[in-house]
């Protein structure tokens, strides 16, 4: 596997946070059968980056990503996301941070069935009673190919398609941080690299801030910075790993076979994302 | 065995999501289950309350035609009888001060085992000017012990003391009548000498058996009655007569239940749609797992047997709970009336029967939808959605099935509508207009799927208001326009019936009122039975009474108008009279006289008039002869001119009055207000006061029927939030991503708000027209039928919102739960779900 070497603007503002989690942790269920998912993170997002998360399968990164995208509530610790504490916030303000802050890319099941794709992406910017910018709108829909299919229906596109709208629909609110969970674990390789290039390209032409969890290197290569979790804790912050440093931070966390058996995992879901699709 | 193992398993699993299935069920079974207990026990305990008069009595006689004391002497007489006593009853009307009733007056005789009800406070009569009351008397005339009543029972006013109070008999249809009771020596001073008792009570010596008697009885009886009349006399023992009475409540009760069981059909089928609705939902989630079942080699089958066996134990559970609700309603009822006390008729066919209709409705229903579940490959099972192909050719064979129907419905209709061009009569009308409205009902039913989607398409336009989240629903509702029609159906139909029974009263009330009214165009046509004239006050007291535009006194007198009518008979100026009648008087000069239309007078007829007393009795036989005009004008009376009727009366009076209400005046407050400013003493020969009952009458037997169709809606409801609630589980990723994209709680509930309620508008819309043309329908085919020109249309307003408002209230609360479900999962839980 070999990575080209991105352009990274010299004086990108990695200065400046705009997310971060104090002695976070997660616990689900209590007494004997707890699981400390995250178990005392700290971590800063600065502005501007690409943040990859990676570990073996169970070790917390999609509920850290959850916690600091105020999709899910924190056990302990504190995070802030745009100048807020997330934790102190109610439910009706934790919403609207996730649709004014906040863009999300899933692994599926991105897009709602009844709605085009034109009406897919703008529908965070209609929930908040906004008007799309139209410059904006016309340069994300440029730039990830998707002019000639604004009026299809997510049954009508691709998988690779079907992310692309999700990465505009991400992007267009201009939020604080976009986040992707195993953006690509459903596509093909050549798909895949097609969409992470775009998440790339948002973070070096608009100055986009992204986190993303993700279990392949060569996706990992993609980021400025890899942080590697281990049964709930960061274990690792490597900032531009080579190719040969990732793998060697993620097997000396990894179990043997749990690459093999994920990939088997994934090739299962990806298909069963399909049939949802078609739905 | 399998398959009802996994039926079981299924339903521990899941045991909300055939919740609709069991509430309609149920519904439906506690309705008929409380229909006929409800009957029974009511109808039980007025056979009660009629052999209650009976009292312990071994023997009843009855005989009409002797003397009462002849009769008395010849019983007791017979060996082996103990005691006997009349049992009178007389209808009197009983006045006390301003307010009076009529009353059935019963004997109480000496012996207290042959009492005919219990005393609750003072005494039994004994002297002739004494009686009880009871609490109906109380209610009526506001009278307790002491006080003192005037009773007329046909042969004039005698004055009596209120000496005790009798318990009222209990029930739904016991209550409201006023019963008097008076000692014999009240109706022999009544009847005089000679006086008719019909019925008698006999109490046997101790030892004897009644039976025995009942022989010896009769040939007593029939030797004091004239010869013609022996065949007439009938001894019955009093268990006899008992058991004849329950029998015959019995069949009465059998009638009522019969009307009630139609619409307990109407709430079935309703539930039915429902049912069928829901089956379709549920299996289609499961489809995975039943395409799972057939990969692993489960035949269609099995799979059938396993599906229907659990429809049939969630209509048994169902029908359980229905038949607990329905028992409980009915003791409620029973409690309220009062019927409690003679028992709760609870009968096993009254039970089994709604529980077995409640299993089969349900397993019936549920028959295509499980067809379609196991017949399924399992490859098709494992694939989305019916391949458009299957779509189409249904979609066609809808069209063509249902517009076949509709112009069926259509031609009937319009039969039925001009039967008097057609030269249709009598019945057919009704069954052609019968057969019509099914044809276009299941038109409109079956049509559904076809339209519903354009109409939720068209409410959508008003959702755009809301901004995204009324556009979403709408596309949301567009998705799966087989369900959405199918939920539409059972509340149209629930909507649509008690339209059209809202409607038809409706527009038969207006045509029969429309057709008194120009039959009898003067209101209040009022003269006094001593025929003394109107005193001023009272015409000034009536002027002041509110909702009365016009009063007018007039010359009034009582003749016989040939042919042996005899009528009230009034001066008229016709310029005055014109005020209070649609169209002016037709020429009346002092040779003629108006009077209504009726069999074999003819307009240009002579008609002399010879006069009487007010009483109607011969007066002093003046005559004079009249050309007659024939008008409604006369409101069955005879019109003279004030110049005739002085001469013809020998002299002119004011005994007459013409009072014209205010047409959107309360008319029961009117007739209250006028009666009560005149007291008794007037004859009134205008049509307001009945009108009004009629009306009344019709209004209180549509609130009854919206009532009883209130179960139908309210199934259909229950259909509503079901649809609701198992979209809402389909749907879980879609709420979630939404809230992850920035969807508020309450923007979510009110999309499943704004959907509930596009589903009842669109439902009401449609139901409100079907049933509004139906019910005019029926009730023009009901009016040709009887020989009526031309229905009015006429549409309750009231009821027919109300009915709206509720069904769309109700929806909206259907939608409350399914809504917080919805809205209160956290997004990431219920991202996870597979
Ligand atoms: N809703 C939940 N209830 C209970 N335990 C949970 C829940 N969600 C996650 N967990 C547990 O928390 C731990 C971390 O889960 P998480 O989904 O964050 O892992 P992950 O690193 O994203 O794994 P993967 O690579 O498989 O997606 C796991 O042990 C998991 O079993
Ligand atoms: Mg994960």
């Amino acid at each position: 596997m070999s990575t080209a070497t991105r352009p990274v603007p010299p004086d990108a503002p990695t200065t400046t946070v705009v997310a971060s989690a104090l002695d976070l942790s997660k616990v689900y269920g209590s007494g004997d059968t707890a699981v400390r998912a995250v178990d005392g993170v700290s971590v800063n997002i600065h502005r501007g980056t690409f943040t990859a998360i990676m570990g073996p399968s169970g070790s917390g990164k999609s509920t850290l990503m959850h916690c600091l995208a105020g999709l899910d509530r924190t056990t302990g610790g504190k995070v802030f996301l745009a100048g807020q504490e997330l934790s102190a916030l109610d439910d009706r303000r934790l919403t609207r941070v996730r649709r004014d802050q906040v863009g999300f890319v899933f692994q599926s099941f991105n897009l709602l069935p009844t709605l085009t794709a034109r009406e897919n992406m703008l529908l965070p910017l209609d929930l908040a009673g906004r008007r799309p910018d139209p410059d904006h709108l016309r340069e994300v829909v440029d730039a990830l190919g998707l002019a000639d299919r604004l009026g299809h229906r997510p049954s009508e596109l691709s998988g690779g398609q079907q992310q692309r709208v999700a990465i505009a629909r991400a992007l267009l609110t201009r939020p604080a941080v976009v986040f992707a969970d195993e953006p690509t674990g459903a596509l093909d390789s050549a798909t895949a690299e097609e969409v992470l290039g775009l998440l790339r390209g948002s973070v070096d032409r608009l100055g986009q801030t992204v986190v993303m969890v993700t279990h392949d290197a060569h996706a990992a290569s993609f980021a400025d910075r890899v942080l590697v979790m281990g049964d709930g804790r960061l274990v690792d912050d490597l900032d531009r790993p080579a190719p040969d440093q990732l793998l060697a931070a993620t097997t000396a966390t990894g179990r043997a076979g749990a690459s093999s058996r994920r990939t088997g995992g994934r090739g299962e879901q990806a298909r069963h994302t399909l049939d949802e699709v078609g739905a | 065995m399998t398959s009802l193992r996994i039926a079981l398993a299924e339903l521990r699993s899941h045991p909300t999501r055939p919740l609709a299935v069991v509430v309609a069920v149920a519904i439906s079974v506690a309705f008929m289950v409380a229909s006929v207990a409800v009957v029974q026990t009511e109808f039980h305990a007025s056979g009660t309350a009629m052999t209650r008069q009976l009292a312990d009595s071994d023997l009843v006689v009855e005989e009409y035609t002797a003397p009462a004391a002849d009769v008395l002497t010849a019983i007791g007489d017979v060996p082996g009888v103990a005691t006997v006593e009349p049992s009178y009853r007389f209808g009197a009307r009983v006045s006390a001060g301003e307010r009076s009733t009529t009353a059935t007056v019963g004997t109480v005789g000496a012996d207290p085992r042959l009492h005919p009800a219990v005393l609750a406070e003072g005494r039994w009569p004994s002297a002739p000017d004494e009686v009880t009351v009871d609490a109906a008397a109380v209610d009526v005339l506001g009278v307790a012990p002491g006080a003192q009543l005037v009773l007329d029972a046909g042969s004039g006013k005698r004055p009596a003391t209120v000496v005790g109070r009798t318990e009222t008999v209990a029930g739904l249809f016991g209550g409201g009548n006023v019963e008097l009771y008076a000692a014999p020596a009240w109706f022999d001073a009544v009847g005089g000498a000679g006086g008719v008792a019909g019925t008698y009570l006999v109490l046997a010596e101790p030892g004897t058996d009644p039976a025995t008697l009942v022989e010896p009885l009769r040939q007593a009886v029939a030797d004091v009655v004239p010869d013609a009349e022996s065949g007439s006399v009938d001894v019955r023992t009093t268990a006899e007569v008992r058991a004849e009475n329950a029998s015959s409540a019995l069949e009465g009760a059998d009638l009522m239940t019969v009307l009630l069981m139609v619409f307990a059909s109407i709430a079935m089928l309703v539930g039915a749609l429902i049912i069928a609705n829901t089956f379709t939902i549920v299996l289609a989630q499961r489809r995975r797992q039943i395409g799972l079942l057939r990969a692993v080699g489960g035949s269609a089958g099995q799979l059938r047997t396993g599906l229907l066996a659990e429809a049939a134990v969630i209509g048994l559970v169902g029908a359980l709970v229905g038949v607990a609700v329905g028992i409980g309603v009915t003791a409620v009822v029973a409690a309220w009336s009062g019927s409690i006390e003679t028992g709760l008729q609870v009968s096993v066919p009254g039970t089994v029967g709604p529980v077995l209709a409640g299993v089969t409705v349900t397993v019936l229903a549920s028959l295509a939808a499980v067809g379609r579940a196991a017949a399924t490959s399992p490859m098709e099972a494992l694939r989305p959605v019916a391949t458009p192909e299957q779509g189409r050719r249904a979609t066609v064979l809808r069209v063509v099935v249902c517009g076949l129907l509709a112009l069926l419905g259509t031609g009937l209709a319009a039969v039925a509508l001009n039967s008097r061009a057609v030269g249709l009569g009598g019945e057919l009308v009704l069954a052609v207009a019968i057969a019509g409205a099914a044809a276009l009902s299941v038109a409109v039913l079956g049509a559904a799927p076809l339209y519903v989607p354009v109409l939720v398409r068209g409410v959508g336009v008003l959702n755009r208001v809301f901004g995204p989240v009324g556009r979403m629903t709408t596309a949301q509702m567009g998705r799966n326009p087989a369900r959405t029609a199918a939920t539409c159906v059972a509340l149209m139909l629930a909507v649509g019936v008690t339209v059209t029974l809202q409607t038809g009263a409706a527009t038969t009330e207006r045509t029969l009122i429309g057709d008194i009214a120009e039959r009898f165009p003067v209101d209040f046509s009022l003269t006094r039975d001593d025929g003394a004239d109107i005193p001023l006050e009272t015409v000034e007291e009536l002027r002041a009474v509110d909702g009365i535009e016009r009063v007018m006194t007039l010359p009034a007198g009582r003749a016989d108008v040939g042919g042996g009518y005899l009528s009230t008979v009034y001066g008229v100026e016709p310029g005055a009279a014109d005020a209070f009648l649609p169209e002016p008087l037709p020429t009346l000069d002092d040779r003629t006289v108006v009077l209504s239309p009726r069999e074999g007078l003819r307009a240009g007829d002579e008609v002399t008039l010879t006069t009487a007393a007010p009483d109607g009795s011969e007066g002093d036989g003046a005559s004079a002869t009249f050309t007659a005009v024939i008008s409604h004008a006369a409101h069955g009376n005879a019109l003279l001119t004030e110049q005739a009727f002085t001469e013809l009366f020998g002299g002119s009076n004011s005994a007459g009055l013409w009072l014209d209400a205010d047409p959107r005046a309360d008319a029961a407050r009117v007739v209250a207000d006028v009666s009560s400013v005149l007291g008794s003493g007037y004859l009134d020969v205008g049509v307001y006061q009945q009108s009004a009952e009629f009306a009344q009458l019709l209004d209180a037997m549509v609130l009854i029927a919206t009532g009883l169709l209130g179960a139908a809606v309210l199934i259909s409801l229950v259909g509503v939030g079901n649809t609701l609630a198992l979209s809402v589980i389909e749907r879980t990723r879609e709420s979630a991503l939404l809230r992850a994209l920035g969807l508020q709680r309450r923007q979510l509930r009110l999309m499943l708000l704004l959907e509930a309620l596009s589903l009842a508008v669109v439902s009401a819309v449609v139901g409100v027209l079907a049933g509004g043309f139906l019910g005019w329908l029926g009730a023009s085919a009901l009016m040709g039928a009887v020989g009526q020109e031309e229905a009015v249309l006429a549409i309750s307003w009231p009821s027919t919102l109300g009915v709206v408002a509720v069904a769309v209230a109700a929806a909206a609360l259907a939608s409350v739960l399914p809504g917080r479900r919805a809205a209160t999962a956290p997004p990431v839980a219920a991202l996870a779900v597979e």
